[in-house]
């Protein structure tokens, strides 16, 4: 049954994954993640559904091979939406790895691998996202949190405090 | 409930088992054993040493190697977007931007960029990237070490790349 499960499970996660780089290169959504969580997420999942009904009635196949086939493929999804943020926002430990490799033998010094980075990208772009995902608005020339906002910091400060720590540096 | 249905479910909620033994292992540390080890490498040394367990009984259950390799394959697929979860809280801009006002009720765009100097992000993450065995310095020039975040630079370029995202 498990030859089945990874045959699907990768199969249909390599389908959805086509249909996300032939929507994204046609025409880029605005709101990316909650795209990505329909497309990855929502769609199969009622697919899932779906089929289990049908299987119900008519008892064409195992529960568990259409069990197995939905939690591969909704385990890879989950490891490529976590992994997209970091394509989308330019992470910055993993442009100074680029940097420092392409740099070979010559390597680079602290100030260098500053000067390559430019302050006002780094931060006004995820302020805008924020804005964007009505995270966060702006009030004059300050920013506030939405009600939606407020409940992610929340979020993100109860599970630091389960682990005992302090907020991240960012 | 047959054994195959409770072995999908317990790897369904392995993610949670890891949760739980890494919220253990990290409170342990800092109280007892105060090992240097950064917060990063606590989630993929708990993400790691959690496929034994996890796998072994899986195996058990269904006694098959393809059973084995599914479960090696969906452990880790979820255990690395468990890590990813955990490095957001601990790296992510757009995170520390919301803790920031929540703490502040309120912030001046420019205050912001003040404390987002990118010298000191670059400290930040030169240290975080040294920790991780990625990177060395050698008289005051970083050179690269690790191959595991270089590998990651080179995919995610790869994915900017064919979603014609921005590329750096």
């Amino acid at each position: 049954m498990f030859i089945l499960s990874l045959i699907f499970g990768i199969l249909i996660f390599i389908i959805f994954l086509i249909f996300h780089i032939l929507i994204w290169r046609v025409k880029k959504p605005k709101n990316e993640i909650n795209f990505l969580f329909l497309l990855f997420i929502f769609l199969p999942l009622l697919f899932t559904g779906i089929i289990l009904l049908i299987n119900f009635f008519k008892n064409f196949t195992n529960n568990n091979l259409i069990f197995s086939t939905f939690l591969l493929y909704f385990s890879l999804s989950c490891a490529y939406i976590q992994t997209y943020p970091a394509a989308r926002a330019n992470a910055p430990s993993l442009q100074i790895v680029y940097f420092v490799y392409k740099s070979g033998e010559k390597g680079l010094s602290q100030e260098e691998i500053t000067n390559k980075f430019n302050l006002n990208n780094l931060v006004y772009e995820r302020v805008e996202d924020l804005i964007k995902e009505n995270f966060i608005y702006q009030q004059d020339n300050s920013i506030l949190l939405t009600r939606k906002g407020e409940i992610l910091a929340n979020i993100f400060r109860i599970y630091r405090k389960l682990y005992g720590l302090e907020f991240g540096q960012g | 409930m047959n054994k195959t249905t409770f072995s999908l479910l317990f790897l369904l909620f392995s993610p949670l088992i890891l949760m739980v033994f890494h919220i253990i292992f990290i409170r342990l540390n800092k109280n007892i054993f105060k090992f240097k080890i950064s917060n990063q490498n606590t989630a993929i040394f708990c993400e790691l040493i959690l496929n034994i367990p996890i796998i072994f009984i899986f195996y058990s259950l269904n006694k098959s190697f393809s059973a084995f390799a599914y479960a090696f394959l969906v452990y880790n697929s979820l255990g690395y977007a468990y890590f990813h979860f955990f490095n957001m809280s601990e790296t992510a801009r757009r995170i520390k931007i919301l803790l920031e006002i929540k703490k502040n009720k309120t912030l001046k765009i420019e205050n912001l960029t003040q404390d987002y100097k990118s010298d000191f992000m670059v400290k930040t993450r030169l240290q975080r990237l040294l920790e991780l065995n990625q990177i060395k310095k050698i008289n005051e020039k970083y050179f690269i070490k690790g191959k595991i975040l270089l590998f990651a630079a080179i995919i995610i370029r790869f994915l900017k790349k064919i979603l014609n995202l921005y590329s750096f």
